[in-house]
């Protein structure tokens, strides 16, 4: 009997760490699920080298030529995804299952929540310049105020396409009553890149959503604890790298934003992002708190023992994945504008905590599963990366079983 | 070795192997070693500094002075027509700037040395930008100083002005005191300044600790703000709201108001206690512009004059107008040099710091350059990729200069005005500065040949030059144009000073046989104010009353405190100025600007040793490091 719990690639597809406990499981041959979630993910700080949570973006210092500072427009952005991940997944064999998941946008929203540092006082003035001295300053130099971001509506991602291959009958595993598995994911260019000329926008490329990797391994392995002969508490560990391949951008032309975003005449017409790669692991508890009724339905030819061992009514988990991430690395015509961007995203690591609960309805003759998680990176501070808060929800329809 | 220890050894190869380097900085700045013929030094440069020169290009002109001077296009267009874009749409759409620095490097090129523009030329061609851009990232300091100092003036012409200062404190006629150092005692009206003018030292000297005083200011088309003025003493600011400040519009002889006048007298709470008191008056009018955004009132420049109190016992010359450090102005660029017995090892040393321009971004763009050319000196100076000069430098003869500039509306622009009036176009013309600083470099063989080069050209604008040489030399000179109505010269001859720090030196004292910038025989130092050539324009046009510098530069009173405190750091240090103490003087707070500081240079001419401190905001933040002339490339 195989178990008919599934790959949970969802997870894995919007940054946030992937349930270890589910990280071994394979769908029985022939067996099609419809696995469909919702992502609400908000990132508003970053962790600098020290661990300091800081907003996304630095100030920025503007100057009055020969007049020194203006002063520093500073930026507390808010930044929202909201996705909608449907997966389809079918065990080719018992022990290989493949997975191939189309995330889409279904809304970006960016506010930049700029303010302003008065800076040097400007005799010219009779002031320091206030905000609104500044934007109308910039204004007169071609340069409007940025708005916030509002786009990407439906729009896809970049495509996933995934396997997992079960290593739990190898002796090594099976003798010590012990489940594993390897996965193994790539990423399709099917996504958007932002606009190169606004300074306030976003795509829906792997980088722009920097959660997943173009290619990705996993190695995963459970122990499970049984009472009654039921497990009713796993614990896992999963071993994850996440390859960025880098990806080639145009170069802003200052056509809309002059003051800010003219980059190309030294840059070069294209520039490159190298983003870090990602690897590290996942530790996960994960307890079945109520198994339920097992009901005679039509799911189990209305024999109950069948569904013995079919997913208990609930499940909880909590897990912790660690996360070292490389440098990511730009490389242009201008060495300076690279260390500029390259400064910002030095090695550093970041740490997801993630509670969840499954609803299991298979045991009642619904062949549904629903389940929702938190993932925060806030509880434990990073090192030179930006951490994001989702709420996710979604439901799984199991469309051929035993 | 056991299996799991190679295990995990194995495993922790993989993970470095895994772990990518944090990316690095690039160098601060950057050096260049440039041999050759001019073309090909030009070349050597262009091609290993292209980015960074297309950068400097990009982010200090296209996205920040061109689009700057735009700004100013309407107040030029109001007098000057060739610049209304309505009249002439080649002066629309952003072009006004764009045209004004395209069309001066055109006409200063005339003025170049064939050479220099080869080497601008194989810079272009190294680089692969367009030979124009090189010559306008060469020549836009002559035009843009020049331009600047006129939109300045013309702001500060719609501006309130101070007119006449009274002392209403216990009368100074029968003190005893020539209170105004005019010469004479207790004349009559010597308590009134009828005619005010910005001077670098005392206004009145020994006035009673009781104080009070009447500034009068003038506004030609509008009135002055009542709640813009603001009058500061020593650290205390009153205002309008204050019970010690009184402000009224006063009346003519038949009593009528004087609407353009306001009077503002001040009556202090508790007498002056302090030997030298600064008043510093700002004010705006109440009419406000709303171009060039954002919207201001027209504001005066910040207006300061000193005086000292009884028992002080120095005239006023001796009694310098230091000013008011109130945050609202930084130090403009300075230099000093020294010798003999103001150094413990009699070598000649040569301090600069040039401040003018960042904008965020000149400090990334800082070059050593060292020129060994095929023939003539070997050279080295500090300054900015893409161009082919530095304010300060040395060549291998042993002659090291700074030079700084110095505002004034004597330059070839208001020359220009004067010949054309409303048809004028702001063109520069003269020598530019940094191809005459080359000819110092490449053509001086002491201190004395450079200044004379200094002094006998034809500047684009008022420069202030220090010299010293390995032998001991130290000059300063002062320059301006002559520009005259109608295109003639003015007063020929009357537009240089070069004199030394030598005793005897007759050029180098004012009226009072004091030393114009100099403590000791063996120091001498400049700001960015003239001294011998204070008075460097005064010409009445009835819609203009064009002014010396000191009247109107944004300059000049941070000039004129800067160099009063580094006198006070040069007679401090006297015979202790080894390098470290340069080095520690130049970094002085009170000397250091801290958001326009581009260069600091120390040079030993006599060791044939350039130490530059580059790459940050202030300069004076980073290391000194040292560059051997004399060593091989």
């Amino acid at each position: 009997m195989k178990s008919l719990r599934w790959l949970v690639f969802s997870a894995l597809l919007v940054a946030l760490p992937a349930r270890a406990g589910n990280n071994t499981s394979t769908l029985p041959t022939g067996t099609f699920v419809i696995d469909t979630a919702y992502f609400d993910t908000t990132t508003t700080i970053r962790y600098d080298d020290s661990r300091t949570a800081r907003p996304l973006m630095d100030g920025l210092q503007r100057y009055e030529p020969g007049g020194g500072l203006q002063g520093t427009i500073t930026a507390n952005p808010y930044v929202k995804y909201q996705l909608f991940v449907p997966q389809l997944m079918y065990g080719v064999t018992d022990d290989l299952t493949l997975v191939i998941a189309m995330p889409t946008v279904v809304h970006t929203t960016i506010r930049p929540n700029l303010g302003w540092i008065p800076g040097d006082y400007q005799n010219n003035l009779g002031r320091p310049y206030s905000e609104s001295d500044f934007w109308q300053w910039a204004k007169s130099m071609g340069q409007d105020k940025p708005g916030d971001f509002s786009g990407n509506n439906w729009t896809p991602a970049d495509m996933v396409i995934g396997v997992r291959y079960n290593l739990s009958k190898l002796k090594i595993f099976d003798d010590n009553g012990l489940r594993a598995a390897v996965s193994g994911q790539f990423a399709l260019p099917t996504g958007t890149p932002a606009d190169p000329e606004n300074l306030v926008a976003a795509g829906t490329t792997v980088w722009d959503l920097n959660n997943y990797g173009d290619i990705e391994l996993h190695f995963a392995l459970e122990k499970p604890f049984k009472w009654d002969d039921f497990t009713r508490l796993n614990f896992g560990i999963d071993l994850h790298y996440a390859a960025f391949l880098p990806h080639t951008y145009v170069s802003p032309t200052g056509s809309k934003e002059p003051l800010l975003m003219t980059f190309a005449p030294y840059i070069g017409p294209t520039y490159s992002i190298d983003p870090g790669d990602q690897f590290g692991g996942t530790v996960l508890v994960e307890g079945m708190p109520l198994i339920g009724p097992t009901l005679s339905t039509w799911m189990n030819q209305h024999d109950p023992a069948k569904s013995a061992q079919w997913p208990a009514l609930v499940t909880l988990t909590a897990s912790l994945k660690y996360a070292h991430v490389n440098q990511s690395t730009w490389t242009s015509q201008s060495a300076m504008w690279d260390w500029d961007h390259n400064k910002l995203w030095l090695p550093g690591d970041k740490s997801t905590v993630r509670f969840g609960a499954d609803l299991s309805l298979m045991r009642l003759g619904l062949p549904l599963q629903l389940y929702g998680a938190y993932l925060t990176q806030d509880l434990i501070p990073g090192r030179n990366s930006r951490a994001t808060d989702v709420w996710m929800g979604g439901g799984r329809l199991i469309l051929k079983f035993w | 070795m056991p299996a799991m220890q190679k295990h995990a050894f194995t495993l922790l190869v993989v993970v470095l192997a895994l772990t990518a380097c944090a990316a690095q900085p690039p160098p601060r700045y950057q050096v260049l070693h440039l041999t050759g013929k001019p073309y090909d030094r030009g070349f050597q440069h262009g091609q290993q500094m292209e980015s960074l020169i297309k950068s400097f290009y990009t982010t200090l002109l296209t996205t920040s002075l061109i689009p700057y001077l735009n700004r100013n296009q309407p107040d030029i267009a109001a007098y000057l027509h060739t610049y209304d874009a309505t009249l002439h749409p080649e002066y629309g759409n952003g072009q006004f700037s764009v045209l004004l620095l395209q069309q001066s490097a055109k006409a200063l090129e005339a003025s170049i040395p064939q050479a220099y523009i080869d080497e601008m030329k194989g810079i272009a061609d190294g680089a692969h930008m367009d030979y124009q851009d090189i010559l306008v990232l060469n020549t836009f300091v002559d035009t843009t100083l020049a331009a600047r100092g006129i939109t300045y003036f013309l702001q500060q012409a719609g501006a309130p002005r101070v007119t006449e200062v009274e002392w209403l404190g216990a009368s100074l006629v029968g003190d005893g005191v020539d209170n105004n150092g005019d010469g004479t005692t207790d004349e009559p009206g010597e308590s009134l300044i009828a005619a005010y003018e910005s001077l670098p030292y005392a206004m009145w000297v020994e006035v009673p600790q009781a104080a009070k005083v009447r500034i009068r200011m003038h506004d030609d088309d509008a009135m002055v703000d009542p709640l813009s003025v603001r009058i500061l003493v020593d650290g205390d600011v009153y205002t309008q709201a204050s019970p010690e400040l009184q402000i009224v519009t006063p009346t003519d002889a038949t009593g009528q108001p004087l609407i353009h006048d306001t009077d503002v007298t001040l009556t202090p709470a508790a007498p002056w206690t302090q030997p030298i008191v600064t008043i510093q008056v700002q004010a705006g009018d109440t009419k406000i512009s709303t171009e060039p955004p954002p919207s201001h009132e027209h504001r005066m420049r910040t207006e300061q004059f000193t005086l000292s109190t009884k028992g002080f016992g120095q005239p006023p010359h001796l009694v310098p107008n230091m000013g008011i450090s109130d945050g609202t102005s930084q130090p403009p660029s300075i230099s000093f040099a020294l010798r003999k017995s103001a150094t413990p090892d009699g070598q000649v040393r040569l301090a600069h710091h040039f401040s003018l321009l960042d904008a965020g971004t000149s400090h990334k763009h800082t070059v050593v350059q060292i020129h060994h050319p095929d023939t003539g000196p070997s050279y080295a100076f500090v300054g900015w990729v893409g161009i082919a000069y530095g304010f300060a430098g040395l060549n291998s003869e042993g002659v090291a200069y700074g030079c700084n500039h110095s505002d004034t509306l004597n330059n070839p622009l208001v020359g220009e005005f004067l010949t054309n009036f409303f048809d004028a176009q702001l063109v520069s013309s003269g020598e530019p500065i940094g191809f005459l600083l080359r000819d110092i470099l490449t053509q001086a063989h002491d201190a004395d040949e450079a200044a004379a080069l200094a002094y006998d050209t034809t500047p684009t604008f008022g420069w202030n030059f220090l010299f010293a040489d390995k032998g001991g030399k130290l000059r300063a000179v002062e320059v301006r144009r002559d520009v005259g109505m109608g295109g003639v010269i003015a007063d020929p001859g009357q537009g240089r000073a070069n004199w030394t720090p030598d005793p005897g030196d007759a050029a180098g004292v004012d009226q009072w046989g004091v030393p114009w910038a100099s403590q000791k025989p063996d120091d001498i130092r400049m700001g960015a104010h003239f001294r011998p050539l204070a008075n460097d324009f005064a010409m009445d046009l009835g819609i203009f009353n064009l002014r010396p510098q000191r009247d109107w530069s944004s300059y000049y009173f941070s000039s004129v405190r800067a160099m009063a405190n580094l006198a006070q750091q040069i007679t401090l240090n006297y015979g202790k100025f080894d390098l470290a103490t340069v080095i520690a003087t130049m970094r002085e707070p009170v000397l250091v600007d801290q958001h326009d500081s581009m260069t600091a240079v120390v040079i030993e001419p006599g060791l044939g040793l350039l130490h530059a401190a580059l790459g940050t905001v202030p300069a004076t933040d980073s290391s000194f490091d040292t560059f051997d002339l004399t060593s091989a490339p």
